[in-house]
């Protein structure tokens, strides 16, 4: 290896090990859901909190009117559905 | 012309369904991801911290799942449909039902999510606007208009002497 490409190879360690080293100690940076810092805690207060329930709720409920919708396609109004099973 | 025996029935359901899954990806990927212009949950928290920011993408993740479980269940009636001889194997009544899907996924979720329970907006610093509109208009109302056009169209096909490989294979 060329003394060009161990001088390259040390400052891209340098910059990535800095940067660990900055994301490590940074609590902003590990706001994640699960994670133990102040961020992370704020983050699932704001999600498990009171309307923890109606988010949910509403989140799925389009799903579950697209769902209604579908069954009536396939299976037709009521007395369509009666006509059928009578053939 | 379809037999009078044919079944377009299942072949709708599984396109509507896979349609309400792809036009939910659609919305989740392009306007909450790629543009976020908004999220799930962007009226309530508005995303202009880290906080809300990570609140809107757990809730913007969960939104996904429910899309990749429906359409998930959009191919398991794709691949039943495709195994029933009765059922015409028509590309057009397929699109259509897509595009059926789409736009009742916009119709529902605009109703729902913009206009009754404002948890979100299509651009999100404007509150409603014109763009949740166009949504329901467009996105909604014209998409099931065509889907339901093709699939009218798609009933004329003459597919009663082809079914799907599936069935095909199963002869």
């Amino acid at each position: 290896m060329s003394e060009r490409a161990k001088a390259l190879q040390k400052a891209a360690s340098g910059v990535l090990g800095g940067a660990l080293l900055f994301l490590g100690n940074s609590s902003t940076a590990w706001g994640c859901p699960v994670c133990n810092s102040g961020t992370g805690k704020a983050v699932r207060a704001g999600l498990f909190g009171q309307e923890f329930g109606f988010n949910l709720f509403v989140t799925v409920i389009p799903f579950v009117v697209c769902a209604l919708i579908v069954a009536g396609i396939y299976y037709g109004p009521p007395g369509q559905r009666r006509a059928r099973k009578e053939e | 012309m379809a037999t009078n025996h044919s079944n377009l029935r299942p072949l709708i359901a599984a396109g509507t369904v896979l349609g309400i899954g792809m036009g939910g990806f659609v919305d989740g990927i392009v306007l909450h991801q790629i543009l976020q212009v908004h999220n799930m949950l962007s009226a309530k928290f508005p995303p202009n911290t880290l906080v809300n920011a990570e609140i809107n993408m757990v809730w913007d993740g969960l939104f996904h799942a429910f899309t990749w479980v429906t359409t998930a269940i959009g191919i398991s009636m794709l691949w039943k449909a495709g195994q029933r001889r009765e059922v015409p194997w028509s590309t057009r009544t397929l699109v259509g039902s897509l595009i059926q899907g789409w736009g009742i996924f916009n119709l529902v979720e605009g109703i729902i999510d913009h206009h009754l329970l404002n948890v979100h907006h299509v651009i999100e610093r404007l509150g409603v606007s014109i763009a949740d509109w166009l949504f329901l208009g467009v996105g909604g109302v014209l998409f099931i208009l065509v889907g339901r056009a093709l699939i009218k169209t798609g009933s004329r096909d003459d597919v009663g002497s082809h079914s799907s490989p599936a069935a095909a294979g199963r002869a």
